[in-house]
């Protein structure tokens, strides 16, 4: 018996002196690096954002997944990084009038099974855009119809304007028919492994970890092809553990930012480069001016809200949120988006200002120091934050704190942003979505070259759940449509600028800052342009990918700094004498398992 | 005796599956009381359609009365089928199952390692009770217990970038191709030591404590003063008359652990980007993910439940007085 109780400390003990032991022995080896495949250019890219969800281009939502195919799928145009010129993919050339655009493909692409693209492929790939359960159906709502001319040949006729073709060519990826077709539900269709036409493949896929590009040697466009072997993309919990992997060398880049506090700490580091690159993200303050709304009625009146306008210095939050990484914005769009009109300035921060136009309505202050509008209605109100942007938090309390200067008072509560959706867009008796909160914090990232982000401000986007301010104005919704309308990109352009001025002015949003998102990658690795909106490794550059190469490559003069395949040509790293303890570890630990278990039972037998 | 033992087992096991089906209900009303859902998070996109949304409400079956959707799932369930990820738009179980794998390569060992070091120094310290030695195995084991995990794999993370130079994220270097089984168990291992390090140094000192304190009441008892009256030496009288004592609550603690350990360990998946099913349902709760978060909690309820089984099992067979 006691040999029996004896051994269950010994086997303790002895347990773990093996579990040390590999401990031990694996420290030695630390320095050992695997043989790659030999030749291979590796380029690993480490991903600390929203997760990657799935590779079937219509049902995506997160930014990874479009930017891991980017390059897999082809699209009939691409665009440059000002957003505004188009180049040829599929289509290496296209016609438009009024309300008709005519591609003409190339004839020498091919899906990566080898079958000819044609333009039976296109037409089928924007009529699965067009379904109601596809995420892309909004940028195709303009086709009328699709007509293939021949092979190679394709019309689309337009419901308005053409002008908005080519961002809709840009934006729908080209998929195989003949594999589409056989698809019983498209909708849930995973789309692994994703078979596309353009100079990268998908080789291999772990959920959660990682994705493997590989070259595609037989690309129709050869000036594109890859100068990296294979790209991967390595899914981190998020930017801070990302980062610390590119210190720790197991990734050669991060995106889509690094956190403000390493900045200093990767840049001193000889090997290692930071960029911050244009910004396509922006924060807002949303004030509820919805009509049927139910938060505080007095924001409802223009004056109290250019009050608060008046209130922030938006300057002073650029620089405490992001330390130099974001600039004070005036308008709706990031300075990036192409219609972003660059005449408006913030509202000038002035708190005796402020509180004079609040005294001059009549907005008088109470007992408890906070002013009461005419009816008795406190200016007390209840500002919304997403608690996973620690620095929005900052930037809500340091807006009430001014506030409180001029007798507005404002609580803030940070919440993760399923229950700040939950609060904002509410139901009222009759089961209609109304907007239940007083004013949020919150961001919005918009690609460059995308005309509908200012429909957020559109009357019916409140049952939408998309508006967070409630905006009703058939003015700008008129305009809006004519916008959506119009002949040429000047007018557009006018009456984008047109409708920010609006915005501007009626104050449903006060827009605080754009974030500039500090990227970080190792100097081993060249070649890509560093001022891409977003940056090159944001989510949004597609060239990235093919451009990205070896140092070495690009300057030969220099000394050839270590590669990944040229670290050590450790062919037979002393790793012999490590696995075997490590085998024989887990051979212990299951015994050790089974000992115990053993032992509780049979201990009263 | 025997049939006494069977009624017994048989009322465990009714027991057992009246737990299943509770937390099954639970389950389905806990996310279902999280404020927001899943389309409104989609939402937050200026270019989905009114037309879309019902789409999506339809396809997540979010458009039908509370009732009909507890139905649709029970009848699910019993069939094995957890439905379609809301996020990933694939079948919960294919989501699942890599990961639970992932997660259990990482804390069964892990806790297992915690439970021999629990046993080791809390024996010890009992042993050496009030000594030196055992304040400074409880203070170690209290401090590591009560650190945050995420504080102990940051250091782990900065020591191995400055000094020690290992992996500090995932399970293998990506995109690398092994020559043999060798070099590819020995690059898990590197990327294996940090989060098996963490997770086990902040587990241990549960069981240090519970066996130590267990360890020295047990030392109080009279038939100890007995056996130590009849001259038995310390450690035998450790061993023999005590250590079968104390290891009764230690036991129960070790089947709920061993039962958890398919939960997987958020923290430390985090920090190290571990793929396990920690992160899974970490990132399941921000994006509303309903048929994820609840497949991954019946997996683990379904296995906390049995470990609980298992444990009533031995304690039935180890106390005949448990079986009346």
């Amino acid at each position: 018996m006691s040999k029996r109780v004896l051994s269950l400390g010994s086997v303790s003990t002895l347990g773990l002196v093996v579990i040390s032991l590999i401990l031990v022995t694996s420290l030695q080896h630390s320095i050992v690096v695997y043989p790659q495949q030999s030749g291979a250019t590796v380029f690993r890219v480490g991903w600390g954002g929203t997760s990657f969800d799935t590779f079937n281009p219509f049902t995506t939502y997160a930014q990874i997944s479009l930017w891991a195919t980017t390059d897999v799928y082809d699209t009939l145009v691409r665009f440059d990084k000002t957003y505004s010129t188009f180049i040829p993919d599929l289509a290496e050339s296209w016609t438009m009038n009024s309300t008709t655009v005519v591609f003409r493909l190339v004839s020498n692409a091919t899906f990566h099974d080898g079958v000819k693209v044609t333009a039976e492929d296109v037409k089928y790939s924007f009529e699965l855009a067009n379904q109601s359960w596809s995420r892309l159906a909004p940028s195709v709502e303009m086709v009328e119809s699709i007509q293939v001319l021949d092979e190679y040949t394709i019309a689309f006729k337009c419901k308005s304007t053409a002008i908005f073709m080519l961002t809709a060519a840009s934006t729908i990826p080209v998929v195989p028919k003949h594999i589409w077709v056989n698809v019983s539900d498209p909708s849930t269709y995973p789309d692994y492994p994703p078979v596309g036409s353009g100079p990268f493949k998908v080789t291999d896929y772990k959920e959660g970890q990682y994705i493997v590009l590989e070259k595609n040697p037989n690309f129709f466009r050869k000036s594109w092809l890859p100068k990296v072997d294979k790209v991967i993309i390595a899914f981190y919990s998020d930017v801070t553990a990302a980062s610390n992997a590119l210190r720790a060398g197991d990734i050669d880049a991060v995106g889509p930012y690094i956190p403000v506090a390493m900045i200093d700490e990767i840049r001193s580091n000889p090997e290692m480069d930071v960029i911050v690159p244009p910004g396509v993200m922006y924060f807002y303050l949303a004030f509820n001016v919805y009509p049927q709304g139910r938060g505080n009625p007095t924001l409802k009146d223009p004056v109290v809200r250019k009050a608060l306008a008046h209130a922030v210095n938006v300057s002073y939050l650029a620089d405490l949120a992001w330390h130099g990484y974001a600039k004070p914005l005036a308008t709706v769009l990031p300075t990036t988006h192409m219609f972003y009109n660059p005449n408006l300035v913030p509202y000038e921060f002035n708190l005796t200002l402020a509180s004079k136009m609040l005294d001059d309505a009549n907005y008088t202050v109470g007992p408890d120091g906070v002013r009461r509008a005419p009816d008795g209605t406190q200016l007390k109100y209840t500002l919304l934050v997403p608690s996973n942007m620690p620095e929005a938090v900052r930037v809500a309390q340091q807006i009430a704190q001014w506030w409180s200067q001029i007798g507005v008072r404002a609580d803030v509560e940070a919440m993760d942003t399923g229950s700040m959706a939950a609060i904002i867009w509410t139901k009222d008796e009759s089961g209609n979505t109304t907007l239940g909160h007083d004013m949020d914090i919150w961001d919005w990232f918009f690609s460059p070259n995308d005309p509908t982000v200012l429909s957020i401000f559109l009357s019916n986007q409140v049952i939408m759940g998309t508006s967070d301010s409630g905006y009703v104005n058939p003015e700008y919704d008129a305009m809006y449509e004519e916008m959506m309308r119009a002949p040429d990109i000047e007018t557009v352009k006018r009456l984008a600028w047109q409708m920010q001025e609006m915005i501007h002015e009626d104050l449903p949003y006060l827009p605080l800052y754009e974030v500039l998102p500090p990227q970080a990658y190792v100097k081993k690795f060249t070649g890509f342009e560093t001022d891409w909106p977003g940056g090159p490794f944001g989510g949004y550059d597609w060239t990235v990918f093919l451009k990205v190469q070896p140092t070495t490559l690009a300057t030969p003069t220099t000394s050839p700094t270590t590669t990944i395949q040229t670290t050590t040509p450790t062919t037979t790293p002393p790793t012999e004498a490590f696995p075997t303890s490590l085998v024989v570890g887990v051979g212990l630990a299951i015994v050790v398992i089974i000992v115990v278990l053993g032992l509780i039972i049979m201990r009263r037998r | 005796m025997v049939s006494k033992y069977v009624t017994y087992i048989v009322r465990r096991v009714v027991a057992s599956l009246i737990a299943i089906f509770a937390i099954i209900t639970i389950n389905f009303i806990l996310f279902r009381v999280l404020p927001g859902n899943p389309v409104q998070l989609l939402f937050r996109n200026p270019r989905l359609t009114l037309e879309q949304i019902k789409t999506l409400e339809a396809e997540f079956g979010l458009d039908k009365p509370l009732l009909d959707q507890f139905l649709i799932y029970l009848a699910n369930v019993a069939r094995g089928n957890l439905g379609i990820s809301f996020f990933y738009k694939t079948p919960v179980i294919n989501v699942l199952i890599p990961r639970l794998i992932n997660s259990i390569i990482l804390v069964l060992p892990a806790t297992i390692t915690a439970i021999l070091l629990g046993i080791l120094t809390g024996m010890i310290a009992a042993w050496k009770r009030a000594s030196k030695t055992d304040v400074a195995i409880l203070t170690t084991a209290m401090g590591l217990y009560s650190l945050p995990t995420f504080w102990l794999g940051g250091v782990l993370i900065l020591i191995s970038i400055y000094y020690i130079k290992l992996p500090i994220s995932g399970m293998l270097t990506y995109g690398v191709t092994y020559p043999d089984l060798t070099s590819y168990l020995a690059d898990f291992s590197r990327h294996f030591i940090l989060p098996y390090t963490t997770l086990t140094l902040v587990t241990y000192g549960e069981f240090t404590i519970i066996l130590r304190n267990t360890l020295i009441d047990v030392l109080t008892e009279d038939y100890i003063m007995a056996a130590r009256a009849q001259g038995i030496p310390t450690f035998r009288l450790l061993s023999k008359h005590a250590l079968r004592n104390a290891m009764l609550p230690t036991a129960s603690i070790i089947a709920i652990n061993l039962g958890l350990v398919v939960a997987g360990a958020v923290l430390t998946e985090t920090v190290f980007s571990w793929p396990g099913i920690g992160r899974l349902i970490y990132d399941a709760i921000l994006n509303r993910d309903y048929p994820v978060l609840q497949g991954a909690f019946i997996v683990v309820t379904i296995s906390v439940v049995l470990a609980n089984f298992i444990a009533d099992l031995i304690y039935g067979y180890l106390d005949p007085r448990v079986r009346r």
